[in-house]
């Protein structure tokens, strides 16, 4: 077991699993998103009260749970880079942190386009939006000092301690940003204050939120595949890889 | 014990030599302050009411300003290096060198904000709480900025990117430390808030140092 996870961790294996692993996970992925987007934009039926507007949170609810995935995923890889100084987990972090990223804006874009007709303002300092906020601000960061260092391998191990502290603040921001709300403005708009929801709105939801994880999963692995050659472009797996031809 | 002792006093001597570098944190925080009464309504209410919050973004600016000396220039010198060889623990070093920091631009800070906060028409009475939250906030600044200066210190210039990092790290302190103000403002207890702040620091004290550690030894490594 300890002898395979090591072997994963260095280019030559990880580089062709990485490869199959990632059909493994598209081909779910992409049949789970068409199903889902069947049911949420034909099958759910329209909310009595927001009308066809809900339907936004087909989009948000995934994109808003794998800013959260994404960033505790990278924090996991962030110690594994740090204690075992693995390739593999160095890759992960940047090349999950740019997804991540664009997850999180989408997240608070269509949040902002949902609160406008649903709310009457685009932004609301709620402790939610504000924390998601910040959460942006924490990838744009790790990106930030990944552009700014040369050495890459250096750069991973900085944005992989960077990463570890966000993710230690992430609770603490949280929190304190839903403190700092409440002390100032009484009930906030919650969207988890709603009745449960209809099965036939759920079902779809949880599908999309399944598929755009495993199509998350796709586009990292296809990106550290990216990463993983270019990093070590002068060995020796990597030159019988583009020699072969595959 | 003996080094650790001349470690600090090189630190205070350091500091002291250059103490008009080290002024220039305090006099950005003062010109922050100014800066909020010009380009607002300088009615006593107005300003009364937002004086925590133009106090607090005065104290995070010249804090983040301040970073820049803190490891920059140790860096370049080999400081750190020779530090890392040393049989001291690091992240004790880090701690010392901290608190040296703290002294020089974190407690003047802290001192320039009695007069500021009467400036911006604080009620005289409430002025301790936003005291009493710089004292327990602006060490706990000092020690995560470590971490992000720590990072950037090998770059040639990372004042910018400590910043850009360090910022969203500091929204609990800012809460936590102007919301002590806030509520002294609206006659509320201030005890919780400097409970959390009294928490974070005691946690800042015991890890902030050793990821700070790890930053530096992270950035030495380029070659």
């Amino acid at each position: 077991m300890w002898l395979w996870f090591h072997r994963l961790g260095s280019g030559p294996t990880f580089y062709p699993f990485a490869g199959r692993l990632a059909w493994f996970l598209a081909i779910p992925g992409l049949v789970l998103l068409l199903h889902g987007l069947y049911g949420a934009l034909w099958l759910a039926p329209v909310d009595y009260q927001q009308g066809q507007g809900y339907r936004m949170i087909f989009v948000h609810v995934p994109a808003a749970w794998l800013s959260l995935f994404v960033y505790s995923s990278m924090a996991v890889a962030a110690i594994v880079a740090l204690i075992w100084r693995m390739k593999v987990a160095e890759a992960y972090i940047v090349d999950a942190a740019i997804p991540g990223a664009g997850f999180t804006a989408a997240a608070l874009i269509t949040g902002m386009l949902w609160g406008k007709p649903m709310w009457g303002a685009y932004w609301v300092w709620d402790a939610r939006l504000t924390s998601e906020l910040i959460l942006l601000f924490l990838y744009l960061g790790v990106l930030a000092l990944d552009q700014a260092i040369e050495d890459k391998r250096q750069a991973a191990r900085a944005c992989a301690l960077l990463a570890l502290v966000g993710a230690i603040n992430v609770p603490i921001v949280h929190y304190s940003v839903e403190w700092w709300n409440t002390l100032h403005q009484g009930p906030t708009v919650s969207k988890f204050d709603s009745p449960s929801m209809d099965s036939r709105m759920l079902v779809p939801l949880l599908e999309l939120s399944l598929a755009s994880t495993l199509l998350f999963g796709t586009i990292v692995l296809v990106r550290m595949r990216a990463t993983l050659l270019w990093r070590e472009r002068h060995s020796r797996w990597v030159r019988e890889i583009v020699e072969s031809g595959r | 014990m003996r080094g650790l002792n001349a470690l600090l006093r090189r630190e205070l001597q350091r500091y002291w030599r250059r103490r008009g570098d080290a002024l220039q944190a305090p006099l950005i925080f003062c010109l922050i302050c100014l800066v909020f009464p010009l380009g607002g309504v300088p009615s006593p209410e107005h300003l009364a009411r937002y004086a925590p919050a133009v106090i607090w973004a005065g104290a995070l600016t010249a804090c983040i300003f301040g970073l820049e000396a803190l490891y920059r220039q140790e860096m370049a010198e080999g400081w750190v290096d020779a530090m890392l060889l040393s049989p001291w623990p690091m992240p004790l070093v880090l701690f010392l060198k901290a608190l040296v920091h703290w002294l020089f631009t974190g407690l003047p800070v802290v001192l320039l904000a009695w007069p500021m906060s009467r400036a911006l028409y604080f009620p005289v009475d409430q002025v301790p709480a936003i005291i009493y939250g710089l004292l327990l906030g602006t060490p706990v600044l000092v020690l995560l900025g470590g971490i992000g200066a720590g990072l950037t210190a090998g770059m040639g210039r990372g004042g910018l990117l400590t910043s850009l990092l360090m910022l969203p790290l500091y929204v609990p302190i800012l809460i936590f430390g102007a919301g002590c103000g806030v509520a002294a403002h609206d006659g509320l207890p201030i005890a919780g808030q400097l409970y959390l702040l009294a928490c974070m620091l005691v946690a800042a004290i015991f890890l902030a140092p050793w990821a700070s550690a790890a930053a530096l030894k992270i950035a030495s490594e380029s070659s």
